[in-house]
């Protein structure tokens, strides 16, 4: 039996993205997570006291210690703790680990919290200038922030001219993609955009940021946030909810800076979607849904393409053709993924994690999948350099 | 406010004063044979660490590149490059960089390295042009 497969995501608790500029829901992000996690025990329908993993995403509070910290607010007794650094893949990544520590006999049930609080300290080098490394000794320091080749705009406008100069562009089918996207967000409540329709000619209609990526096509920067339940099998009780089983999970990374990979269109997507399918027993034509981490449209053209759901340049025709709304044949990213529903920071990701066990627990409302029962979920960190893919199947 | 200033690290040193002296220097290992960049005081292919400088012509093929219309931040406001790209020197050789005189820059397009004038280490990684020879 694969390693995963003790492990379930018995219950999960997310927060409504509210926009960047409003007052923060939370005064802190300790308390957030706080927040967060009694929602998700609740949710999973089991006593705090059960909880004997944890693992956070960063602190704004604390630059050190998180796990201990958080445990300290938390009131909890831990027998793992851990932090993720993979930027946006760091929730997929949670979810493998928790169930790693699982499989190991190291603890039983695992807080996996993404918390999505905006940084407004003023000497903040990631949100001034979206640089992760600005210190001596660092070689993107020395080569890459003085020529202002920062943020993520530039290198991922960068993966599509490399798409459009290999393949040829299909402007179209990535608008396609983000309209399709919106009415999924269009039926999800919480979702930022809940309540605003958008049309493929309006994305093509919007500024261009970086050639050839268009506004619209880039997600909003919202606070928000995640957590989920990761739990042994055995504890689920007689009336949870339909546990997930993390059937399948793969990790792939190389390179930071993306102009250091040796091809900007195939990316660790490649390696972790195929050790996640090949995990789970599964492949690409048995999924009923994908969460594909979106924070631009190309991400999602790229990963479809690299986890074997079409060949390499198909994707456009893929994403022209098939109905990708969470009614239709090939749906996307149910929620309206993060362009969508807003990306919450670093917790975006756990969006797609939610989204994926939701519809598989047959809680996802007026937006639900009928005979839902494998979701494959991707998690994206830095510029497709780090890349973790989840096969979810119902119990 | 102005721009971070770049801290070039000390095993980079043959690289920024080559440029003063219009050459492009490379590290190679002298155990696997691959270029080495950026400079590190080993071999990151192989684990060797057997390095040598040596001079490569300084011209690449553009490998990527965009158009961008929005500065990363404020600090980039002031003569913003509006063509970032990046340059294969060599299957192992990718440098970030910026455009000048190019015209339309397709993809693929033979590019060379455009050196300081003044015979100044550069603060930054200079530009590429288009390659007409």
């Amino acid at each position: 039996m694969p390693g995963n497969s003790k492990a379930v995501i018995l219950g999960y608790a997310e927060l409504p993205a509210s926009p960047a500029n409003a007052p923060p829901p939370f005064p802190t992000t300790l308390d957030m997570c706080a927040h967060l996690a009694r929602e998700t025990i609740a949710d999973a329908g089991l006593d705090r006291d059960c909880i004997d993993g944890l693992i956070t995403g960063s602190l704004l509070e604390s630059r050190y210690f998180a796990p201990a910290t958080l445990s300290e607010y938390l009131g909890l007794n831990l027998s793992f703790g851990d932090v993720v650094d993979l930027g946006g893949a760091g929730s997929a990544g949670m979810v493998w680990r928790a169930a790693a520590a699982i499989a190991a006999g190291m603890c039983r049930a695992v807080l996996c919290i993404a918390p999505g609080m905006l940084d407004r300290s003023p000497d903040n080098d990631w949100a001034r200038f979206g640089a992760s490394s600005p210190l001596p000794g660092s070689p993107q320091a020395e080569f890459e922030i003085p020529i202002g080749m920062l943020g993520q705009n530039v290198p991922y406008a960068m993966i599509a001219n490399r798409y459009a100069a290999v393949h040829g562009y299909d402007a179209h089918a990535l608008a396609r993609l983000v309209a399709q996207q919106r009415l999924n967000a269009n039926a999800t409540p919480g979702a930022i955009f809940e309540h605003v329709p958008l049309s493929v000619e309006a994305v093509l209609a919007s500024r261009m940021i970086a050639d050839p990526l268009r506004k619209l096509e880039i997600v909003m920067p919202c606070v928000g946030g995640a957590a989920i339940l990761v739990t042994d099998a055995d504890l689920v009780p007689a009336a949870a909810h339909r546990p997930v089983r993390i059937a399948g999970s793969g990790e792939a990374m190389s390179v930071k800076s993306a102009h250091h990979a040796p091809d900007l269109l195939c990316s660790p997507v490649v390696a972790a979607a195929a050790r996640a399918f090949a995990m789970a027993g599964s492949s690409p034509s048995a999924m009923h849904a994908v969460q594909i981490y979106d924070c631009y449209s190309i991400t999602v053209l790229v990963t479809l393409e690299n986890a074997g759901f079409c060949g390499a340049g198909e994707g456009k025709a893929l994403l022209n053709s098939r109905d990708l709304t969470w009614r239709g044949d090939f749906p996307i990213n149910t929620n309206g993924g993060q362009l969508g529903y807003g990306q919450t920071g670093l917790a975006g990701g756990m969006g797609h994690v939610v989204e994926g066990a939701r519809q598989i627990m047959g809680r996802a409302g007026g937006r639900q999948i009928a005979n839902c029962e494998r979701v494959f979920v991707t998690g994206n960190g830095g510029i497709m350099s780090e890349n973790v893919a989840l096969v979810l199947e119902g119990w | 406010m102005t721009r971070p200033e770049p801290l070039h690290r000390d095993v980079s040193g043959p690289f920024w004063e080559g440029l003063s002296r219009r050459k492009l220097m490379i590290q190679r290992c002298l155990t696997c044979r691959r270029l080495i960049f950026y400079p590190r005081p080993f071999c990151h292919h192989c684990w060797a660490a057997d390095l040598a400088w040596e001079e490569r012509p300084p011209t690449g093929t553009l490998y990527s590149f965009t158009i961008s219309h929005v500065p990363p931040s404020i600090d980039f406001r002031e003569g913003w490059p509006r063509f970032p790209a990046v340059v294969a020197i060599d299957d192992d050789v990718r440098m970030a960089t910026t455009l000048v005189d190019i015209g339309e820059p397709r993809i693929g397009m033979a590019v060379r390295l455009v050196f300081p004038d003044d015979q100044e280490q550069p603060l930054a990684m200079p530009p590429f042009t288009a390659d007409h020879a």
